[in-house]
């Protein structure tokens, strides 16, 4: 089931870098209304801060960003149009050689042509057909992917499963209500298999799974239900496993950074932001297009003594002026951490302690970080707690940067 | 007047009436044979002209209807002038000329739930009486029965109706139509038409009373259930008997469709595909509606194969030059003027990259030409341009070496720029006094051909106004050529706050509770925070060869921003700037890119140019980050405040 060997390493043993990307729905222009995406096959890509594609280039290059891996969590084309598949696809392959990494993707529900408008019986096959392989180049783990609803892949230090959730769209009754295009889902006997072949010890120090769909419901987001059925079986899975696991995933193109429902080692849930749709209803002004690399410091987990710790740089896509660090209205800041699960009220106690304790009264945010390293690893929702803590209850005045704090005082 | 509730505010569709400027111009109040007399024709009205259905798009004051009437019979007759034959050559369909009339949304004034079936039916019932009406005056122009105001020198598909067919003509239509007529000719049919409308009025109000008092519905009578199209497919056989003219095409032009009912509209805009193929339909609308999704069907009718699609307005402003300037011959011989270019009526714009523009006698680029003055200018009131010269090796006096190179194409597309900050930029070495003002009077720099055709965008009555006014003040100052500079640009400037203020006019009815400090209030209010932003990037920031100059609607655009839009287009003061091939009608304008209209740029101090696209939420955030353009020199904008 997995790969254990591949012609392709980590140039940096210590650190695994991913650069990710979800949900980008292709399409070729002009759109009779309005557009899907702004990732239109007929525009011209000579403008780079009029795509998002040579954008995207443009990013890699001047940034110099290199990963191990680039992973695309599903809905490459819109409504699964073939012509815009293939130029997804294409452009995936060149973005990872740019990078100097290995592409992994996923099936997302525009993916497979579940309502049949380009084929009378294979909702599959364009996507089986794409060349290279789809998701992943090694034959024999993207017949198991089809086969069997997921792969593994390993590279030294990261394992990476890559599930389909929308692996029974185009079937499914007739009568289903609501129809198994409308929602993921992840059979028992795939989480069965699953489990077996996640029993023998790995040595990888960082285990990810991609998905397209979110694999549970989260309150104010999921209205119509289509997260992924019997999605809490995976999260349980993952929590009994003797790694600590990141789940990535696309889907509902609202970027967020949360812990799995379960005990401590319950997974991390990773919720990419679309890559270039555009974005419709209430999320249109609060969440934003977004890519992102993250980086998973080996050492620093094993020196902090914990399971998986990692930081996430976020670009928001702007027409007229390209790809540019995150905001923090657009979802996910322009960076942040994860790993570090100490609770904020104790966080806040510690970092008020050693602002009073300072002459003057101030502290940089490095040097709370050189006392406390852990803290980088701090997800944005609780390091947006301990500000609110330091500043109510510690009457500590924090100054804040894009997305973490940069200089406290009293 | 349709409205809808977008975040507390109440936003006005495009069913409302937008004002325009220069009303008197309006062709709607007009009879086709005064429409004709001074009618010059565009490259459009060609491609309008061919018997195949056809939907025409424009802002208000585009020339919509003025093109539509132009077809109609007594039009073509009285039409003088060489295109005047060429269209009656090529016109070899009877036109039906149907303007939307508010009767066609009937709607229950009172409290409670209204009669759901009767209001809509008695609209339908008005919008076919008018339809039937329309043809019934056509019958009459081609069968001569109208009284004419006028001799027609060029009859044009008339037809011979003899009393005795009269008669029968009318009696059949009668019967069909369920029409009670008590004069037996067309005029009589005619007359129970219009006297019908008033039947359905009181229909209206007597089905309303009934509601309100909680009555029993009385029964509609049987002529509301008359369809158009198959009234008019047997009118019109009826008269082709009658007159004896054998089977021919018909045109149905349908006029400022935004006003008209949306399920009115829907069916006019489904009717290519579906209806008796004798009839042709041009149908006439403004940009934008939501309501025009029944476009983007996979089986509505397609521009390119089910209809021709026409627009009226010129995202690149070179595509109304031709138009204007044919405009500007006519009115300068009907003033008795010598039909000379436009660059001797009103020398070159500053905003010209025609390179014709800079050959002269010495080099265009010599150190004493206006082009060296004007960078010379810049460079010591602007560091950021002083920088951008030294960065690309230019040299200020040595500008006319290499004149016919790639650099001149540069110093050329610069120009543009130039102008607009060495007009409205304070110099940095100035102290920011806001009281002083500067020595030098507003600049003229809307003037020149170039810039006067941009301004007008391809529209008539806006050119026929401007142009107008500009004629009359040149004439009051002595007439000579070119005209003016300061006559011009206070012409242009004129129009400009004109129109602004018309688009203040545009109601929106905000909830006072709901409403957010910094969210638009109005229509000019989005126009005013665009043309603020652009004015930033161009004129008061650092100077960018290359500045963002118009824009893409994106996700993160708010809902109450974008139905403002949707009223600036369809007035005319933003333009679409479609992608190849791309649509012409919108039902949406996300995704989509527009500039503003060049009018509007100007009383914003922009050049008017297409320039690259930023996104809309991006453009104006950065009027919340950067506050007021306190480098520019308000007092010597025209812009309104």
């Amino acid at each position: 089931m997995s790969d254990a060997a591949s012609p392709e390493s980590s140039q940096d043993e210590s650190i695994v870098r991913v650069a990710v990307l979800s949900d980008i729905h292709a399409f070729h222009g002009p759109a009779k209304g309005e557009p899907p995406s702004y990732a239109d096959e007929a525009k011209a890509e000579d403008q780079w801060r009029q795509h998002p594609f040579p954008g995207l280039t443009a990013l890699i290059k001047t940034s110099k960003l290199k990963a191990d891996l680039l992973l695309c969590c599903g809905d490459l084309a819109d409504k699964a149009e073939p012509g815009a598949m293939k130029y997804c696809w294409a452009f995936l392959n060149e973005t990872a050689k740019l990078l100097g990494a290995r592409l992994c993707a996923t099936a997302g529900n525009h993916d497979i042509d579940s309502r049949y408008g380009y084929n009378a019986f294979d909702a599959r096959g364009m996507m089986q057909n794409l060349t290279p392989t789809f998701p992943v180049r090694e034959g024999r783990l993207a017949d198991q992917y089809w086969a069997r609803q997921f792969c593994i892949v390993q590279s030294g230090s990261w394992r990476l499963v890559l599930v389909n959730s929308a692996a029974y769209h185009g079937q499914g009754s007739d009568d289903a209500q609501p129809p198994e295009y409308a929602h993921g889902r992840i059979a028992q006997s795939t989480i069965e298999r699953l489990k077996d072949a996640l029993t023998p010890p790995t040595n990888a120090a960082v285990n990810l799974l991609a998905i397209h769909h979110h694999p549970m419901a989260i309150g104010g987001v999921d209205e119509d239900g289509s997260y992924m059925a019997n999605g809490e079986a995976l999260i349980d899975l993952l929590a009994m496993d003797r790694q600590m696991w990141l789940i990535i995933h696309g889907h509902r193109h609202v970027p967020r950074l949360l812990h799995g429902q379960g005990g401590n080692n319950a997974p991390l849930l990773f919720g990419c932001g679309s890559f270039s749709a555009l974005l419709r209803g209430r999320w249109a002004t609060s969440a934003g297009n977004q890519f992102y690399m993250l980086e998973f410091p080996i050492g620093a987990a094993s020196s902090l003594g914990l399971p998986l710790v990692g930081r996430f740089r976020s670009w928001d896509w702007h027409i007229g002026l390209g790809w540019e660090h995150a905001t923090e209205s657009s979802g996910l800041p322009g960076a942040g951490g994860f790993g570090c699960r100490e609770h904020s009220g104790a966080v806040a106690t510690k970092v008020a302690d050693l602002v009073r304790k300072r002459s003057p009264a101030t502290v940089s945010w490095l040097e709370v970080l050189a006392k406390y390293p852990q803290f980088e690893f701090l997800m944005p929702a609780d390091i947006a707690r301990v500000r609110t803590e330091l500043e109510s209850s510690k009457s500590i005045r924090v100054q804040w940067g894009a997305g973490y704090p940069t200089e406290l005082s009293l | 007047m349709g409205c809808g509730v977008s975040h507390g505010v109440v936003i006005v569709s495009a069913a409302f009436e937008l004002p325009s400027q220069f009303e008197t111009f309006n062709a709607r109040s007009l009879r086709p044979d005064e429409v004709a007399r001074t009618f010059v024709p565009p490259e459009h009205f060609w491609t309008i002209a061919k018997p195949s259905h056809t939907m025409i798009v424009g802002p208000r004051g585009s020339g919509k209807t003025t093109l539509l009437k132009m077809l109609q019979q007594p039009a073509l007759e009285a039409w003088h002038g060489e295109d005047a034959g060429r269209a009656r050559r090529q016109i070899g369909y009877t036109s039906v000329f149907i303007p939307t009339d508010r009767s066609w949304q009937i709607r229950f004034g009172g409290v409670g739930p209204a009669n759901s079936d009767a209001f809509p039916r008695l609209g339908q019932a008005a919008f076919s009486t008018h339809v039937l009406r329309a043809l019934v005056g056509a019958f009459r122009h081609r069968s001569g029965r109208t009284v004419d105001l006028m001799i027609h020198r060029f009859p044009h598909r008339r037809a011979q109706l003899s009393g005795k067919a009269e008669r029968e003509l009318s009696s059949t239509l009668a019967g069909a139509w369920r029409l009670p007529v008590s004069v037996p000719t067309l005029a009589g049919v005619h007359l129970a038409l219009t006297e019908r409308l008033m039947e359905i009025r009181m229909l209206a109000l007597q089905v309303e009373d009934r509601t309100r008092h909680q009555l029993p519905a009385t029964e509609l009578p049987e002529f509301v259930y008359l369809t158009f199209v198959e009234a008019a497919v047997l009118g019109v056989e009826a008269f082709e008997t009658a007159a004896n003219v054998g089977s021919g095409k018909w045109a149905m032009l349908f006029d400022e469709l935004e006003l008209a009912p949306a399920a009115i509209r829907t069916e006019l805009i489904s009717a290519p595909r579906s209806v008796d193929d004798r009839f042709i339909f041009k149908l006439s609308l403004s940009p934008f509606s939501k309501e025009l999704g029944a476009l983007e069907r996979p089986d509505a009718p397609a521009p390119g194969h089910d209809f021709v699609s026409v627009q009226l307005s010129y995202p690149r402003k070179e595509d109304g030059y031709g138009f204007c300037r044919a405009l500007l011959s006519q009115m300068l011989r009907a003033r008795n003027l010598s039909d000379v270019p436009a660059e001797e009526v009103f020398g070159r714009s500053v905003f010209s990259t025609d390179p014709v523009a800079y050959r002269k006698g010495k080099s265009a680029y010599g150190p004493d030409s206006a082009i060296t003055r004007d960078y010379k200018e810049l460079s010591r009131r602007d560091e950021s341009f002083r920088v951008y010269l030294d960065e690309r090796g230019i040299d200020l006096n040595n500008l006319h070496e290499g004149s016919h190179s790639q650099r001149a194409a540069e110093v050329r597309k610069l120009r543009a720029l130039v102008a607009v900050r060495n007009a409205f930029r304070r110099a940095d070495t100035d102290e920011h006094k806001p009281q002083r003002l500067r020595s030098r009077k507003a600049p003229a720099l809307y003037a020149g051909a170039d810039a006067l055709f941009a301004a007008v965008e391809g529209n008539p009555r806006l050119f026929i106004g401007i142009i107008g006014g500009i004629f009359d003040a040149a004439t009051g100052a002595g007439w000579r050529y070119p005209i003016s500079r300061p006559i011009q640009s206070r012409e242009v400037e004129r129009a400009s706050h004109r129109f602004l203020a018309l688009l203040r006019t545009i109601p929106v009815i905000s909830d006072e509770g709901a409403f957010q400090q910094g969210r638009p209030k109005g229509v000019l209010d989005v126009i005013r925070n665009i043309g603020e932003a652009f004015r930033k990037e161009i004129v008061s920031g650092p100077f960018d060869p290359e500045p963002f100059g118009s824009f893409t609607v994106d996700s993160h655009s708010a809902e109450t921003t974008v139905d403002l839009l949707g009223l600036a287009l369809n007035s005319g003061g933003i333009v679409y700037v479609p992608d190849p091939d791309g649509a012409e009608v919108l039902s949406s304008l996300r995704g989509k890119r527009f500039r503003l209209s060049y009018l509007v740029a100007a009383a914003y101090g922009l050049p008017p140019r297409l320039d690259k696209a930023v996104s809309l939420s991006r453009l104006l955030s950065t009027l919340e980050h950067s506050g007021a353009s306190g480098d520019v020199d308000v007092q010597r904008l025209p812009g309104i405040n």
